[in-house]
């Protein structure tokens, strides 16, 4: 089956369905609801569905909780892209130079990889970002820092297969640079695993940023799902929608980019078969 | 007459990948007696592993279509593979599982297919790795795969494939993983258990001279056709089908004069090795790959490596180019010490110094176009502008008998051959002096490696370049070499002119290659 094939079926479909809706709905937020999200302008608590000034109600301080809920979805994008951007290119770095130059370099960032990974990712997020205070970079550096060696490993593993191979040999013979074989010609061909792995840590990314938020370590100058959650935590019993609203756009969200992950995943797979 | 053990009528096989599809074999019949004893020849995509497969059932269940009929009238038409068909494949070390030990696994077979129990089991695993000639069977039985040699691999292999007495044996190209003396061996063991125990032998081969002294019948395959289906002699000998003769022609033959007369090279040495030595391993486990080799190679000439696997050819080309560094020695090229360039000395010596590596497909990046492949050494060196670059790609492509339609193609979408001329294109483009060849032509066909051996020659000889050539086949070098080099366990235990080295060999091992080689034709002795 031809690769584009094996990407839009079944999972493949609605996970791109599922995601591009959580982009328009980032992308068309200061259309549908211009102005400040964290302005307060309606009557705290009403209900969804019973005032069509604020379809799905208002929070506890009469925020229009639509506002937020398509302001916290730029928000969570943001961050889960920014954090993938940030984790690859660490993990690749430093995955590839491990792979390639081997030895003792191998060795010592291989430890280093070790230790990050005795930590849990999110006690280490934790860690980082009640020391470097709340912000969007800082919440996409504590995401990273727990997440690169996972690539960092897969591409690790890749390149020493790679490395093997006699075309690395031909192009050391030909004169041409080491950074530049490793960068230039081994890399590419040992990253389609790794862009597979890219969806498990935007996932990541999006579910430590909620529980960042939640904790109120988010960053605070902009609307986050988690904190949403969070926030209507304390009017739980009277108004669950508060906290259920956010949740499920977050599952919804996590859901799309996981389904997409794994049609990318497939979608190679079936390339990588032709070849 | 007794009924023949198989029958093969219109057999076809159709691989199918979406809209693609693919007939591997097109109305293939031949009937065996028991016993009796077959050669498939064909050169890749000829279809004859596909045939075995189907003669096996090993053919896979999805996306084949298999035709025509396979029947086996003496064994009453219930036939399994493994008891009833014993199967030994071209990479031994990929056929036999790492995790158990190689008299586990003869006996596995032995278990599931005669229903022993382990204890008998392993007493006939002893009998068997005896029988194809395993050196202390009894301990070999407790080694796993890793550790034997690939000819030793082979025979487990076979002991495998004979534990269920099987009544035909299908070997797909038993030998070409193996070095020239331990083919002999192979060979003359395959003959001596089919004869031992009356089994029915396939031979499936690209080698038509293999085959010859091994089997009764031969039967040519082209493009998924039976091309004719001879008693072997008569094949070898009058050849009526001229697809038959193109094979036979391109098959280079031990006995022939050596190919070149030595000539008289004037000036000083273009390469001068001496002293030469690198190992691998520390303390017990080291292995020297190379024990003081002292070589010269001179301006236009061809000299010629000859040694059996882990003779240490390899690492003595790759020690050449640089890309191990010798432990003690002198490598002196163009007059330079080779080994003091670092940084931008070295690359610029590179260029005049390349090499050609022995698998084609794994020495071309797979991601990069032939244009890209080609244009990165013109890059690297920079003799050549930007602005000429195409056209430098263009000529080399020229150069090495490829149509510049190739250019934008990948190296997955190449035959062998092509790959082969793309490589020896690459290693021409910084002009060098001296070209490394590592077994250009060892994973070729027959019929492409003549013309790739006929592209070396004429370059050559236009472009004045030496050439360090490597090979384990012997009648190779002797199609190619001036000089010839013997090498065995990191030393060069014979140097000479090829006419010296071919008609007076002094040294054993020398003789026993040229012995060993597959003959057309019986040796006079």
């Amino acid at each position: 089956m031809r690769a584009a094939n094996r990407f839009f079926s079944g999972g493949g479909i609605v996970g791109t369905m599922l995601v591009a809706g959580v982009a328009i709905a980032a992308l068309l937020a200061p259309v549908v609801a211009p102005g400040d999200p964290l302005a307060l302008i309606g009557r705290p608590l009403i209900e969804p569905f019973t005032d069509w000034r604020f379809p799905l109600g208002t929070d506890r301080l009469g925020r229009d909780v639509l506002a937020e809920l398509l302001h916290g979805a730029r928000a969570t994008l943001i961050v889960g892209g920014a954090a993938m951007l940030a984790t690859l290119i660490v993990g690749i770095v430093i995955g590839t130079l491990a792979g390639f130059i081997g030895g003792t370099v191998d060795e010592a960032l291989m430890r280093l990889a070790d230790a990050f990974q005795s930590v849990p990712t999110f006690i280490l997020a934790l860690a980082f970002v009640s020391i470097a205070g709340p912000s969007l970079t800082s919440v996409v550096i504590a995401v990273s820092l727990g997440a690169w060696t996972a690539p960092a490993r897969v591409l690790r593993a890749e390149i020493l297969s790679l490395r093997r191979r006699e075309f690395v040999d031909a192009y050391r013979v030909l004169g041409m640079a080491p950074l530049h074989i490793a960068f230039r010609e081994v890399l590419p061909n040992a990253l389609p695993p790794v862009i597979t792995l890219a969806a498990v840590i935007v996932a990541n990314a999006i579910l430590v940023e909620a529980a960042l938020s939640f904790l109120g370590l988010g960053n605070p100058n902009s609307v986050t799902w988690g904190a949403m959650i969070a926030e209507g935590r304390a009017v739980f019993r009277s108004a669950p929608f508060l906290s259920a609203i956010p949740g499920v756009a977050i599952v919804v969200t996590v859901l799309g980019v996981n389904l997409l992950g794994d049609a990318a995943n497939d979608a190679i797979n079936a390339r990588q078969a032709q070849v | 007459m007794t009924a023949p053990l198989l029958t093969v009528e219109n057999l076809s096989v159709v691989f199918r990948q979406g809209p693609k599809q693919v007939r591997a074999v097109d109305g293939v019949s031949f009937t065996l007696r028991p016993g009796g004893r077959l050669a498939i020849v064909g050169e890749s995509g000829s279809g004859k592993t596909s045939v075995a497969l189907a003669l096996a059932g090993l053919l896979p269940r999805r996306g084949v279509e298999r035709g025509g009929s396979i029947r086996w009238p003496s064994l009453g038409n219930s036939v399994c593979a493994g008891r009833d068909v014993g199967v030994v494949f071209q990479d031994p070390m990929s056929s036999l599982n790492p995790v158990l030990t190689v008299g586990e696994q003869v006996a596995e077979v032995a278990v599931t297919h005669l229903g022993l129990s382990w204890d008998e089991a392993s007493l006939r695993a002893g009998e068997l790795l005896e029988r194809v000639g395993l050196p202390q069977p009894h301990d070999m039985a407790d080694a796993y795969p890793h550790q034997l040699s690939g000819g030793q691999r082979q025979r487990v292999a076979l002991a495998m494939a004979l534990a269920a007495g099987p009544k035909l044996l299908i070997a797909d190209e038993p030998t070409t993983a193996l070095d020239t003396l331990t083919q002999a061996q192979i060979v003359k063991l395959l003959d001596r258990l089919a004869r031992d125990t009356r089994l029915a032998l396939i031979l499936i081969t690209h080698d038509l001279v293999l085959a010859r002294g091994m089997v009764e019948t031969g039967m040519v395959m082209n493009s998924g056709r039976v091309v004719e289906t001879e008693p072997i002699d008569a094949l070898l000998s009058s050849p009526r089908h001229a697809y038959t003769r193109v094979l036979l022609e391109a098959t280079l033959d031990p006995d022939a004069p050596p190919a070149r007369k030595a000539k008289k090279l004037p000036g000083p040495p273009l390469l001068r090795l001496s002293g030469l030595r690198k190992g691998f391993g520390r303390g017990v486990r080291r292995v020297t790959a190379v024990d003081g080799v002292d070589l010269t190679v001179m301006k236009g000439e061809t000299l010629g490596v000859v040694g059996g696997s882990g003779s240490g050819k390899t690492t003595l080309a790759r020690l050449i180019v640089r890309l191990l560094e010798p432990e003690a020695g002198e490598i002196e090229f163009t007059g330079l010490d080779l080994l003091a360039h670092r940084g931008a000395a070295l690359r610029q010596t590179r260029a005049r110094l390349q090499m050609v590596f022995q698998d084609p497909l794994s020495a071309l990046n797979p991601l990069a176009t032939v244009r890209r492949l080609l244009s990165d050494p013109l890059r690297i060196h920079g003799h050549v502008a930007p602005v000429d670059r195409e056209a430098a790609v263009i000529g080399l492509l020229h150069r090495v008998g490829l149509s510049p339609d190739l250019a934008d193609r990948y190296p997955h979408e190449l035959s062998g051959g092509q790959r082969q001329r793309v490589n020896i294109a690459r290693a021409l483009a910084s002009r060098p002096e001296l070209l490394v060849l590592d077994e250009p032509v060892s994973s070729l066909d027959v019929s492409i490696r003549a013309q790739i051996l006929k592209l070396l020659d004429d370059i050559q000889r236009d472009l004045g370049l030496s050439y360090l050539f490597i090979s384990h086949d012997i009648s190779v070098i002797r199609a190619v070499a001036d000089r010839v080099a013997v090498m065995d366990n990191g030393r060069i235990v014979e140097l000479g002119t090829a006419d010296a080295i071919f008609t007076r060999p002094s040294h054993p091992l020398t003789r026993a290659l040229i012995d060993a080689a597959p003959r057309l034709h019986r040796k006079a002795l």
